[in-house]
C-alpha cells in the first residue's frame, strides 16, 4: 500500500447493497473543507461552523447530479481526536447504491481520494489509536461469518487479549527489574528478589502464556495448516498416493475399491523447489457406488472433507472405462461448480504402457483429459516432485481469506507465544538451578521482546504489509 | 580580535579531569598537536569525590578505555591500594573490577603521564570564552589576553560551570571544595545557542583515620589475587590496605529527620536533580523510612594520609548536624571530620545536542565530554574524553568518525543513550543498560576494541604486538580444543562442562602444555566455550536487529513534514535528530507506531 497520509480519503464503511442505512467515511486534513462544500446542516449552523468536539448534525448533502438535496446525518470528529487520528466524518444515509455512489463521487470531485483496502484502519494504527491486535480484529469483524467469530473479533477489538498481555508484561518487567538491580547493585545489602519469588512469578507468567496460547490455537479454524484433500473415484490410487506423500503406510492400501471408509489425515511438510509448506494431507474415501445419483455423490463428497479443503486434488486413474470416465467427469464438475479449488491429476500412470491401447485414453474423451493434467505414479514416484511443487504453488497463489478469521493474529501470536514460553521456561530453569541471574535476565528479555511483537511493539515491514494488505476499505 | 598572545594547536582540551586528560592524551597519541588547559596544574586527574575506580559496569568501561589505548587502567593499576573483583560469584559477564586508589598518587601519576606525552602541552589557564567563526570553532580565549587557536576544542568542565556548593544553609561558589567555579564558559555556550540546565551531586564527609576505632568495624580486605585493569599490566605487586564496613544507626536517622528542613535539597535551596542511585543520606532516610540502618564503607584515601572517605552518607546537611551524626556511627564515636560533606550544583548541556561523535550540533569542531554531558562518574567521563579526543583528531585528519555500537562496547551504549535519550538525572552506567551484556565483558574488552584501536592508530605498537600474540595464543588453543578428543568427546566439549577446567584437561592431555597458553588465554577460552550458546543467541539477535537498526535517516529529513507522526514524536525527533531508525526507536516516548510511520516514509 502506498503510504500517503496527508491527503483526504473517502469510502463506504457499510456493506454494499440496499439496506436501511449506508455509511460513507471521510478522513484527512481537508475533511472539513470538503464536507463543508457538500453538507448543509438542517439547523444549528453556528454549532456546525464552530464544532470542536465530536458532534452529530442532521442535514442534507447537495449533490448536483441528483437534482434534489439528499437527507443525511453527519457524524463529525473535527480534530485529531478520532478513530483515524485525523479530522474525520461519516455520512449516514439510506443505503441505496446509486445514492451512495453519487455522494461518493461528489466527495471525490471535491478532492477526496478513494480509500484503499485497510487504509482507515492503517491510519488508526499509525496514529496509535489501536494496537496491532486490535487492527487485526477490525479485519475479523469485517470478515466474521458467524456469531461466534464476530464475538471473538469484538472481544479482541476491545483489547481483552491486549490487557491480559499488558499486565503480564508489566509483571515480567518488574521481575526483570528486580533481577537487574541485584546484578548492578551488588554492594548493597539488599536482597531485591529471592530465587523462589522469581520462579513463582515466572511460573504464573508461564501459565498465563499457556492459556493465551491455547486461545490462539483455537482461533486457527482448520488447525491453520492448509488442507489438501485427495479425492476421486474409488480405486483411483488416492491412498497409495497418500502413503507416498506421507512416507509411511498409514493408509491401508488394497486393490479392492472402497478400502478407505473414513478419511485419513497426516501433517506433511511439502518441499518443492526452494519452498517448503506445512500441510494437512487428507485421504478421502472414494466416491463409490456408481449406481447412485450424482446428487447423492456430491453430498457424499461434501461429507468427505472436500468442502473444507484449501485444495482438492482430483485423482483420476489412467485406467478408466468410458462409463467411469463419464462419472468422473460429472463428479468433478460438481465440485468445480461449487467453486472449490481443484487440481486435476492423472494417477497410476505407471500402468500407461499396459493401457496404451485403452480406448478412452486414445480417443481423448472430450475436454476432461488434457495435456495439462499432471501425470503421477505413486508406485514409481514419477511426477511426485512436480505434484508437490504444483500444490505449493497453488496454495500460495490462492491465499484464500475465507475461514481464516483472525488467523493472522493467531499465527503471529502463536509463534511469539511459543517462543516467549520457551524463553520463560529457560528462565525458570536457570533461576531454579541458580546458574546465573544474568542468564535468567537474558531469557526474560527475550520473552519480553516476543510479547512486544504481539502487542505491536516491534513492527517489521513484513508484519505491517501482511496485515494491512488484508483489510478491506472503509473500516 | 585584540592584540595579545596567541598559540597555534590542532586540538585544545579545556579541563584536566578524567575526561580532559584522556581526551588530550588520545588526540596527542594520534598525532594532533594538543594543548590541555586547566585552572590549576596541581589538580590534574584529581579524584574529587570517592577514591575508587571501577565497579559494576564501570569496571568494564575502564577495560574498554584501556583497550583503546586510554590511560585510566594503567594509572589505577600503578596507584591502587585495594583491588576487588565484584560479582565474582556470578557469571563472567558480571565480573567487575574495582579498586581504591591512593588519590594523590593517582592524580600525580596521571599528571606525570600527561607531561611525558609527545605532542601534548599542559597549561594553567583560566578560560574566558570559546571563539568561533561561521559556526566553526576557532579557539579558546583565556584570561591574560591570550588565545589558543585550534581546529577542534574539547570542553570537559566537570562540575565547575557556574558551580555553587551547599552545606546546610551555607552557600559558596566553587566546583569543588577548595577550588573556584568557571563563569565565562556558560555565557559563551549560551551565546552559541547551546542550552544549559542544572544538575546537583553530593559528597560525604572525610574523617581523620587516627580518630576512628576500626576494631568496631568489619574489615573488607582486597582480593588475594588482585586482577589488573590494564591489559598491559602483568600483575599487581603492591601491598593492599583494607577498607572497613560500618553502618548508620536508628538514632542517626532520627536526627537527620529532625534536621531535614535544614538540608538544601529539602528546604528548596537546591532545586536541580540529583542521581537516584547515589542518594544522599537525607534521601535514603526519607525514601526508605522502613530501613533502620544503611551500610557505610570507610575507605582510606591513600598511603600517605589518614583521611578516610565515608562512602554511603553523602550529605549537604549543616556542619553541626554532620558533627552530630558522624559520632553516632559505630567506630566513629570520637571521629573528627577533616572535610564536611556538601552538595554541588552545576551547569550541564543536555547531550541530545550532540552528534554521536560528541561534537556539538551547534558548533562544528566543538566537542563535549564528561559531566558537562550530564553524566556522573570518573569512568563515564574518561570514556567520553577518550572518544571525543579520538574523534577530534580524526576530524582534523579528515578521517571517518569513531562511533561504537551498542553491541560492541559499554562506551557505545553510553554515548548512544546520551545523544538519543538525553538525561533526566546524572547518568551512570549500569550493566542493565546494555542489551548485549553477555558479550560486553571485562575479560574481552581488548578483543572487542583493540583491533579498532590498532586501525585508528590510538594504541601503541607495544600494545598492538601484545594483543596479536594473545590472539595467536587463543587461536592455538581453539584449534587444539577442536582437534584433540578424549573418550569420544572433543576437548572443547570437556571444557564446556561446568566443573571442568584446564587442570583436568592437562591431566587428560599433557600435550596441551606444549601450546604454552597464558592463564589469561586459557581463561578466555574457557569463558568463550562455556558461554558459547548464549553468545550465539545474542549475536543472532544483533543480526536480526541490524536491519531496522541500520536504516539511516538522512540529515536533511524533515520530521515536521511527516504530519502523520504524533505531535510529540515530531517535536522530539526534530530536536534529537536520530541518525538511524534504531536510534529513533530508543528515544523515550517514541512508540512502535511512530517507528512504523517513519519506516514507511523512509522507504
Amino acid at each position: 500500500m502506498p503510504l500517503v497520509l496527508d491527503d483526504t480519503i473517502a469510502a463506504p464503511a457499510s456493506p454494499p447493497g440496499a439496506a436501511e442505512r449506508g455509511i460513507i467515511r471521510i478522513s484527512g486534513p481537508q475533511m472539513l473543507s470538503i464536507v463543508r462544500s457538500v453538507f448543509r446542516p438542517g439547523s444549528g449552523f453556528e454549532q456546525w461552523m464552530n464544532a470542536r468536539v465530536p458532534s452529530r448534525f442532521p442535514g442534507v448533502a447537495d449533490i448536483p447530479s441528483l437534482g434534489v438535496p439528499l437527507p443525511v446525518q453527519l457524524m463529525l470528529w473535527p480534530t485529531r481526536h478520532s478513530f483515524t487520528g485525523q479530522p474525520m466524518a461519516e455520512f449516514h444515509c439510506l443505503s441505496s447504491p446509486p445514492l451512495m455512489d453519487a455522494l461518493l463521487e461528489r466527495l471525490f470531485e471535491c478532492d477526496a481520494r478513494p480509500a484503499q483496502r485497510g487504509e482507515f484502519t492503517m491510519r488508526a494504527f499509525l496514529a496509535g489509536r489501536i494496537d496491532l491486535l486490535q487492527a487485526e480484529a477490525v479485519l475479523g469483524v469485517i470478515e466474521a461469518t458467524d456469531h461466534e467469530e464476530l464475538q471473538q473479533a469484538l472481544t479482541q477489538l476491545g483489547g481483552a487479549i491486549t490487557s491480559r498481555l499488558v499486565s503480564l508484561r508489566a509483571d515480567l518487567i518488574a521481575v526483570l527489574g528486580d533481577l537487574e538491580a541485584g546484578l548492578d547493585f551488588v554492594e548493597e545489602d539488599i536482597e531485591f528478589i529471592t530465587r523462589e519469588e522469581i520462579v513463582r512469578r515466572l511460573n504464573i507468567a508461564r501459565q498465563t502464556l499457556h492459556s493465551l496460547l491455547a486461545d490462539a490455537e483455537q482461533r486457527l479454524p482448520s488447525g491453520w495448516k492448509r488442507r489438501v484433500v485427495l479425492a476421486g473415484l474409488p480405486n483411483a490410487g488416492k491412498s497409495t498416493l497418500f502413503n507416498r506423500m506421507v512416507g509411511s503406510h498409514k493408509a491401508i492400501v488394497s486393490p479392492i475399491p472402497g478400502t478407505t471408509r473414513d478419511y485419513l489425515s497426516a501433517c506433511v511438510s511439502l518441499v518443492g523447489g526452494s519452498q517448503e509448506l506445512e500441510i494437512e494431507l487428507i485421504d478421502t474415501a472414494g466416491c463409490e457406488d456408481a449406481a447412485d445419483l450424482i446428487m447423492d455423490r456430491a453430498q457424499q463428497i461434501r461429507g468427505q472433507q472436500v468442502n473444507s479443503g484449501d485444495l482438492i486434488v482430483w485423482c483420476r486413474s489412467l485406467q478408466l472405462n468410458s462409463q467411469e470416465l463419464a462419472e468422473d467427469e460429472q463428479l468433478r464438475r460438481s465440485i468445480e461448480t461449487r467453486g472449490l479449488p481443484l487440481l486435476h491429476i492423472t494417477t497410476q500412470c505407471d500402468l500407461a504402457t499396459k493401457t496404451a491401447a485403452h480406448p478412452n485414453h486414445r480417443t481423448g474423451s472430450g475436454d476432461t483429459i488434457t495435456q495439462s493434467d499432471l501425470a503421477v505414479s505413486a508406485m514409481t514416484g514419477e511426477g511426485i516432485d512436480l505434484l508437490r511443487q504444483t500444490i505449493i504453488g497453488r496454495l500460495i497463489e490462492q491465499k484464500s481469506a475465507r475461514g481464516e478469521l483472525l488467523a493472522t493474529t493467531a499465527v503471529r501470536c502463536r509463534d511469539s507465544l511459543t517462543r516467549a514460553i520457551s524463553a520463560i521456561e529457560s528462565a525458570i530453569m536457570s533461576a531454579s538451578a541458580g546458574s546465573g541471574d544474568e542468564l535468567t535476565a537474558m531469557d526474560l528479555r527475550e520473552s519480553l521482546h516476543e510479547l512486544g511483537v504481539i502487542l505491536g511493539d516491534v513492527c517489521t515491514d513484513d508484519i505491517l504489509d501482511h496485515i494491512f494488505s488484508r483489510f478491506c476499505i472503509g473500516k | 580580535m585584540s592584540s595579545g598572545f596567541s598559540y597555534d594547536f590542532d586540538v585544545v582540551v579545556v579541563g584536566a579531569g578524567h575526561a580532559g586528560t584522556e581526551a588530550a592524551l588520545a588526540a596527542a597519541r594520534m598525532g594532533a598537536r594538543t594543548a590541555l588547559l586547566t585552572m590549576n596544574c596541581d589538580t590534574v586527574g584529581q579524584m574529587s569525590c570517592n577514591p575508587a575506580i571501577g565497579g559494576v559496569a564501570k569496571g568494564q568501561i575502564v577495560r574498554e578505555i584501556d583497550a583503546l589505548g586510554g590511560e585510566m587502567g594503567r594509572v589505577i593499576d600503578a596507584t591502587g591500594i585495594h583491588f576487588r573483583m565484584l560479582n565474582s560469584g556470578k557469571g563472567p559477564a558480571m565480573h567487575s573490577p574495582r579498586a581504591q586508589a591512593d588519590k594523590k598518587a593517582y592524580q600525580f601519576e596521571m599528571k606525570h603521564r600527561v607531561e611525558l606525552q609527545e605532542n601534548l602541552s599542559l597549561r594553567q589557564e583560566t578560560v574566558e570564552a570559546i571563539e568561533t567563526e561561521h559556526g566553526k570553532v576557532t579557539g579558546i580565549r583565556v584570561s591574560g589576553d591570550a588565545v589558543y587557536r585550534a581546529g577542534a576544542v574539547v570542553l570537559t568542565t566537570g562540575t565547575f560551570l557556574k558551580a555553587i556548593m551547599h552545606t546546610g544553609e551555607a552557600k559558596a561558589e566553587g566546583g569543588r571544595a577548595g577550588d573556584k567555579a568557571a563563569h565565562g564558559v556558560s555565557g559563551s555556550l549560551k551565546a552559541l545557542g547551546i542550552e544549559l540546565r542544572r544538575f546537583k551531586t553530593g559528597t560525604p564527609a572525610r574523617l581523620n583515620g587516627r580518630t576512628i576505632d576500626f576494631s568496631r568495624c568489619e574489615p573488607q580486605p582486597g582480593d588475594q589475587n588482585p586482577q589488573p585493569f590494564s591489559y598491559m599490566t602483568d600483575r599487581i605487586a603492591q601491598t593492599q590496605i583494607s577498607c572497613y564496613l560500618t553502618s548508620t544507626t536508628p538514632e542517626m536517622h532520627r536526627i537527620i529527620r529532625a534536621n531535614l528542613h535544614r538540608a538544601p535539597m529539602y528546604s528548596g535551596q537546591i532545586q536541580s536533580t540529583g542521581p537516584r542511585y547515589c542518594p544522599s543520606i537525607e534521601d535514603k532516610v526519607v525514601r526508605f523510612a522502613e530501613k533502620e540502618t544503611h551500610q557505610i564503607f570507610l575507605e582510606p584515601e591513600g598511603r600517605n594520609t589518614q583521611e578516610v572517605y565515608c562512602n554511603g552518607i553523602s550529605t549537604s546537611l549543616p556542619r553541626d548536624v554532620q558533627d552530630q551524626i558522624i559520632r553516632l556511627i559505630p567506630g566513629c564515636e570520637r571521629a573528627e571530620i577533616t572535610r564536611y560533606g556538601y552538595a554541588v550544583e552545576y551547569d550541564f548541556a543536555p547531550p541530545t545536542q550532540l552528534h554521536p561523535t560528541l561534537e556539538t550540533r551547534a558548533v562544528e569542531g566543538l566537542y563535549f565530554a564528561g559531566q558537562i554531558n550530564g553524566t556522573t562518574g570518573y569512568e563515564e567521563a574518561a570514556g567520553q574524553g577518550l572518544l571525543a579526543g579520538i574523534n577530534a583528531a580524526l576530524k582534523l585528519q579528515s578521517r571517518g568518525p569513531l562511533v561504537l555500537d551498542r553491541s560492541n562496547a559499554y562506551l557505545g551504549v553510553l554515548i548512544d543513550d546520551l545523544v538519543t535519550k538525553g538525561v533526566d538525572e546524572p547518568y551512570r552506567m549500569f550493566t542493565s543498560r546494555a542489551e548485549y551484556r553477555l558479550l560486553l565483558r571485562q575479560d574481552n574488552a581488548d578483543r572487542r576494541l583493540t583491533p579498532l584501536g590498532i586501525q585508528l592508530g590510538c594504541v601503541t605498537a607495544e600494545r598492538a604486538e601484545r594483543f596479536r600474540e594473545y590472539e595467536r595464543e587463543i587461536q592455538r588453543g581453539q584449534e587444539a580444543l577442536l582437534k584433540y578428543r578424549s573418550q569420544g568427546q572433543s576437548l572443547e566439549e570437556w571444557l564446556r562442562r561446568p566443573h571442568e577446567g584446564w587442570e583436568q584437561l592437562y591431566t587428560i592431555f599433557p600435550q596441551l602444555e606444549e601450546l604454552k597458553l597464558s592463564e589469561r588465554a586459557r581463561e578466555q577460552l574457557k569463558i568463550e566455550t562455556q558461554y558459547a550458546g548464549y553468545i550465539r543467541r545474542q549475536e543472532s539477535e544483533i543480526a536480526r536487529l541490524q536491519k531496522v537498526e541500520s536504516v539511516r535517516i538522512p540529515d536533511t529529513f524533515d520530521f515536521l513534514k511527516v504530519t502523520q507522526l504524533r505531535h510529540e514524536a515530531r517535536e522530539k525527533l526534530t530536536r534529537l535528530r536520530p541518525t538511524t531508525v534504531g536510534q529513533a526507536s530508543r528515544v523515550s516516548g517514541i512508540t512502535p507506531a511512530d517507528i512504523a510511520v517513519l519506516m514507511f516514509y523512509l522507504n
